[in-house]
């Protein structure tokens, strides 16, 4: 009997134990960097900083708001769009295609592959072909039918909220769809089994037992796929218009939290830097929340909640 | 059993309503799938002409000057992944073993809530710090920097893929290694990740194809070049960046140029992906990373 | 059976990285020859134009210019210049033109490489000032508040290394159906109107006033879209100066001009980032103008959706600018009274400068020069040199490869001032240059 760890044992323990600390140390030291590079502005600012509806660098007049919605609208948007189609595709290869595994796995594939495009290309498909596709096939129509309504009162760009929404959306469907796939094949057969049983139909099962009982895993997908949403970068900011805008015209440009770091932070100086930084804290922030808020959902779907009628 | 005085059949509005619903589930799948077919045939059409041999190892040229190549952006980009790899996969291995292993310790709680954080952080953010800490106090702009912020992307990816695929391995097989008397660091290393290493493999796949794609943390570190770098503590051109530049400007040879590159990053990136999913198999729970 | 698919997938991953790692290191180094004392380009300023692409000023897109210029170097027993690498980054005016410049000074100097990143003019300043690029470059020379910005102890020298012109571009489908062409007249005044938003129709009495009748008939109802820069920009820098000084009421709204000007809200705008990005979003969209940077519509041979118009200058005349009138207004603007190079350049404009002058009948009204920003006192001596070098080399000898492109070569008294301002850049307190 060994009383005594074998060396080998403690060294790895070091080891392992350095690459867990440094992780914490990074995050640590982004959160303390980011918070120092944005002191200045914090001091300067304060809380108008969040509820002021100009950027004038050139005259010190700087405020996030136009930014935050920016950021909150454009995720609207896609979540709007991209959700209810995220979840029908998670449904058809989870319910529709049990008997089909082959199939369903090889359009899972198809549909994760929109993961593997990266930004920059989304962007510049984006500008080349969906805005002039947008603007002439979805947002003039729109304008001209539905102009009444304020959401789509503007005269119709392409460089705007609403494209920047589609890209969103298409960015974050494997996302959503991938989460929501794997949630659902945790929902046990006997759930729907069990209805079946009743004389349910095929929609019905789904809509009444499947769903229900993956609710948390889905809000959680769906969470998660705002949270990509709100950091995304380079498509947004090829197809946003880049002008700080608050209105609800989905057809008026606008730009958002990314979007002027991307823009603005390689010129900013003084307190105009520290300020770009600040919008890349409030940005941290957001992501943050958000993200947590996913993964507590999904932590809480698959540790089997039941679900009460 | 025939019961003759119960309703039989279903009422013809449930019928209707499961059909409309099945209809409706699959205009979303046609929908989903459409943008991914017209990006791909996009790319492959507007960049396809501007693929050669030459323009694979040349050199870029002036705005209206045919000819140029992307040999400097797709051996920068390599370069800046590579430096990024080698950071990022040790410590991410040993991360994820470590939550996975001591997975009740309280460091691992904690540094497991930490590479949460990490993975929700949005890529220009960590570009952001690496351009302070970095590129500030080095007065450069520098391959290394950008391997840095890409390192800071691929890190909570493998971290998180790590310690997943290895608390699939049974604990039958940690117990009996242990029972015959091996000791704990030779279980780990010998067994336990022998075990999972397609999931390994996975994670670090998907986190090399993941940095790859990345342009905003690039932008802001490794500025940009027309001639090879001559060290990593030189700016440096990378393909993403060199589409963003590219294709948004007014030139019709740089924007062929753009989609060109377009297609060379994305048949890397396909092929790094479908590598993943054929080489790993559909059985792996935690092959799908969620960023 | 699943571990061979592993090992085939590892060996192939190692053997792309091992390749690509050995075409990195065998490209690397065939791109940089061992030096050679002789091959040196002179360290002294000897004024020797020895390149002359072709370039008859036209007012429609040429088809490339002559980018193979190789200028033979006067030899001249010279100090001889260590391999080095520049880093530049500055605005997207001079782009184009550091594009022809690389290759060409490659060519006589082998052993040095200059990298140039065009983020915008002000981010150009930013990078200088934060020392993390080897030179800066600008189209708005820097302003009181950003001198007292650099790094105690160091002076920057500013260098003017060529000058272009800002003209409004649009893209614009007439009446008849055909793109309007290059050659719609507008003033300064209905400029400063359009981008206020007091315009905001092509069809607009205001425009169809400045047009001949045939062309003023063909002006459709399209609404205007306004596109400027969202990114500091010494382009636009140029062109709000020019703005305000054409219209009170344009001076009152936005103020003085800067890098990144106020824009007012007109109804309807796009911001891009970048001359090519405004350009990028111009010619998508029917009814767009925006100020760009000549060189951008020049270099797009064969694209048939941007156009510029002329600019009324001061004498009354309407000028469709090209390498004369450009020339005209450099002569005219910045002939006397500029800086030394370790003073103070705020203020220095020549659009201010020939604004007002009613005899200047060919000048092109918005004209800018680019400056390159330098420290005058230099860390490194390899570095110092190699910049020195550079410098010396593009105001010396690069100066007629961009004409084709709409940059106009300085006139004698500039090169004059920039070599005398090369002569101020030290090592260790004594000059590189001697």
């Amino acid at each position: 009997m060994r009383f005594r760890l074998p060396r080998g044992d403690t060294i790895l323990k070091i080891v392992l134990v350095a690459a867990a600390v440094f992780i914490i140390a990074i995050v640590v030291g982004l959160a303390i960097e980011l918070y120092l590079g944005s002191a200045q502005s914090i001091r300067t600012f304060g809380f108008s900083f969040l509820a002021g509806t100009k950027w004038l660098p050139t005259q010190n007049v700087l405020s996030a708001l136009p930014f935050i919605y920016g950021t909150l609208l454009t995720s609207a948007i896609a979540i709007v769009i991209g959700f209810p189609i995220s979840l029908g595709v998670a449904v058809f290869i989870s319910e529709k295609l049990k008997s089909h595994q082959n199939f369903g796995y090889a359009l899972g594939t198809v549909v994760d592959l929109l993961a593997a495009v990266p930004s920059v290309i989304y962007g510049l498909w984006g500008v080349f072909v969906l805005i002039p596709i947008l603007r002439d096939y979805v947002e003039v129509p729109l304008h001209k039918s539905l102009g009444f309504i304020p959401l789509f009162s503007g005269n119709p760009f392409g460089y705007d909220f609403f494209t920047a929404g589609v890209i969103l959306a298409i960015m974050i469907i494997p996302t959503m769809s991938a989460v929501t796939r794997d949630v659902l094949s945790v929902v046990p057969n006997s759930q729907r089994e069990a209805m079946y049983s009743l004389g349910a139909t095929d929609w019905e099962v789904t809509q009444k037992s499947v769903l229900p009982y993956a609710r948390s895993g889905i809000f959680g997908a769906f969470v998660l796929g705002l949270g990509r949403a709100f950091g995304e970068t380079m498509a947004v900011t090829m197809v946003i218009g880049n002008i700080p805008n608050i209105t609800t015209n989905l057809f008026s440009a606008g730009a958002t939290l990314s979007s002027l770091i991307a823009n603005e932070f390689g010129e900013s100086s003084g307190v105009y830097q520290s300020a770009v930084i600040e919008i890349g804290l409030i940005l941290f922030f957001v992501a943050l929340l958000v993200n947590f808020l996913a993964r507590f959902l999904l932590w809480r779907m698959t540790r089997g909640t039941r679900v009460k009628n | 059993m025939k019961n003759s005085t119960l309703p039989t059949g279903i009422s013809l509005w449930r019928k209707i309503l499961n059909k409309l619903m099945t209809v409706l589930i699959i205009v979303t799948v046609v929908l989903a799938v459409i943008p991914l077919l017209l990006i791909l045939g996009d790319v492959f059409i507007r960049g396809a002409p501007a693929i050669s041999i030459g323009f694979l190892t040349k050199l870029p040229t002036a705005p209206n000057v045919p000819g140029g190549g992307i040999a400097n952006a797709i051996v920068g980009s390599f370069t800046m992944v590579g430096i990024a790899s080698l950071i990022s996969v040790p410590i991410g291995v040993g991360a994820g073993i470590y939550f996975s292993e001591w997975s009740s310790s309280k460091l691992s709680t904690v540094s497991g809530f930490m590479n949460d954080v990490l993975t929700g952080f949005p890529s220009i953010v960590l570009g952001l710090f690496v351009f302070v800490v970095i590129v500030l106090t080095t007065k450069q702009f520098s391959a290394f920097a950008a391997g840095v912020a890409l390192s800071l992307v691929m890190l909570p990816i493998i971290a998180r893929t790590t310690s997943e695929s290895l608390k699939l391995v049974p604990t039958t097989l940690r117990e009996a290694s242990l029972a015959l008397g091996i000791p704990r660091w030779k279980t780990v290393l010998r067994i336990v990740i022998n075990t999972g290493k397609n999931g390994l493999l996975t994670g670090i796949l998907l986190a090399v194809a993941r940095a790859t794609g990345e342009t905003a943390p690039i932008l802001l570190t490794a500025s940009t070049s027309v001639y090879f770098a001559k060290s990593i503590f030189q700016p440096t051109a990378s393909l993403t960046v060199l589409i963003y530049n590219y294709g948004t400007s007014a030139s019709r040879i740089w924007q062929t140029q753009a989609w060109g590159a377009a297609l060379v990053l994305i048949l890397i990136m396909l092929g790094l992906n479908l590598l993943v999913k054929f080489t790993v198999g559909r059985h792996l729970s935690g092959s799908r990373v969620e960023t | 059976m699943k571990s061979t698919y592993i090992i085939i997938a590892a060996v192939v991953v190692i053997i792309i990285v091992i390749g690509g790692v050995f075409a990195y290191m065998s490209l690397s180094s065939t791109s940089t020859p061992s030096p050679t004392p002789t091959a040196t380009a002179t360290a002294t300023p000897i004024h020797s134009p020895t390149s002359s692409p072709t370039s008859s000023p036209t007012s429609h897109p040429t088809s490339s210019p002559t980018v193979t210029p190789t200028p033979t170097p006067v030899p001249t027993p010279t100090p001889t210049i260590s391999p080095a690498t520049l880093n530049g980054a500055g605005g997207t005016l001079v782009a184009p033109l550091m594009s022809v410049w690389q290759p060409a000074y490659q060519q006589v100097t082998p052993q040095i490489t200059v990298n140039y990143n065009p983020v915008g003019s002000g981010a150009g300043i930013t990078q200088f000032t934060q020392q993390v690029v080897d030179f800066g470059e600008s189209d708005a020379p820097m302003t009181a508040a950003q001198y007292s910005a650099l790094p105690s102890g160091t002076t920057a020298l500013t260098i003017p290394i060529s000058a272009s012109a800002v003209v409004p571009a649009y893209n614009l489908k007439l009446v008849n159906g055909s793109a309007c062409q290059n050659g719609l007249n507008f003033t300064g005044t209905v400029l400063a109107n359009i981008f206020l938003g007091t315009i905001t129709t092509w069809n607009d009495p205001a425009i169809q006033a400045l047009q001949s009748p045939s062309v003023a008939a063909q002006l459709p109802a399209t609404a205007i879209t306004t596109v400027h820069r969202s990114d500091g920009s010494g382009t636009m820098f140029a062109f709000v100066d020019f703005l305000g000084k054409s219209s009170s009421t344009w001076l009152s709204t936005v103020g003085a001009s800067s890098t990144s000007p106020s824009w007012p809200s007109a109804p309807a705008q796009i911001a891009a980032p970048k001359n090519a990005g405004v350009a990028g979003a111009i010619s998508t969209k029917d009814g767009a103008i925006g100020p760009l940077e000549i060189a951008y519509i020049l270099e797009n041979t064969g694209q048939t959706s941007v156009f510029y118009g002329t600019v009324q200058n001061s004498a009354g005349t309407y000028v469709l600018a090209n390498v004369t009138n450009i020339q005209a207004a450099l002569d005219a603007g910045a002939s006397v009274g500029l800086p030394a190079g370790n003073a103070s350049w705020t203020g220095t404009s020549i659009i201010d400068n020939i604004y007002g002058n009613t005899t200047a009948t060919t000048v092109y009204p918005i004209v800018t020069m680019t400056y390159a920003l330098v420290y005058q006192t230099q860390n490194s001596i390899t570095q110092g040199a190699a910049i020195v070098n550079f410098m010396s080399w593009i105001v010396n000898s690069g100066q007629n490869l961009g004409t084709g492109l709409g940059y106009v070569p300085l006139p004698a008294n500039i090169v004059a001032v920039d070599n005398a301002t090369l002569k101020l850049v030290t090592y260790n307190g004594t000059a590189i240059l001697h």
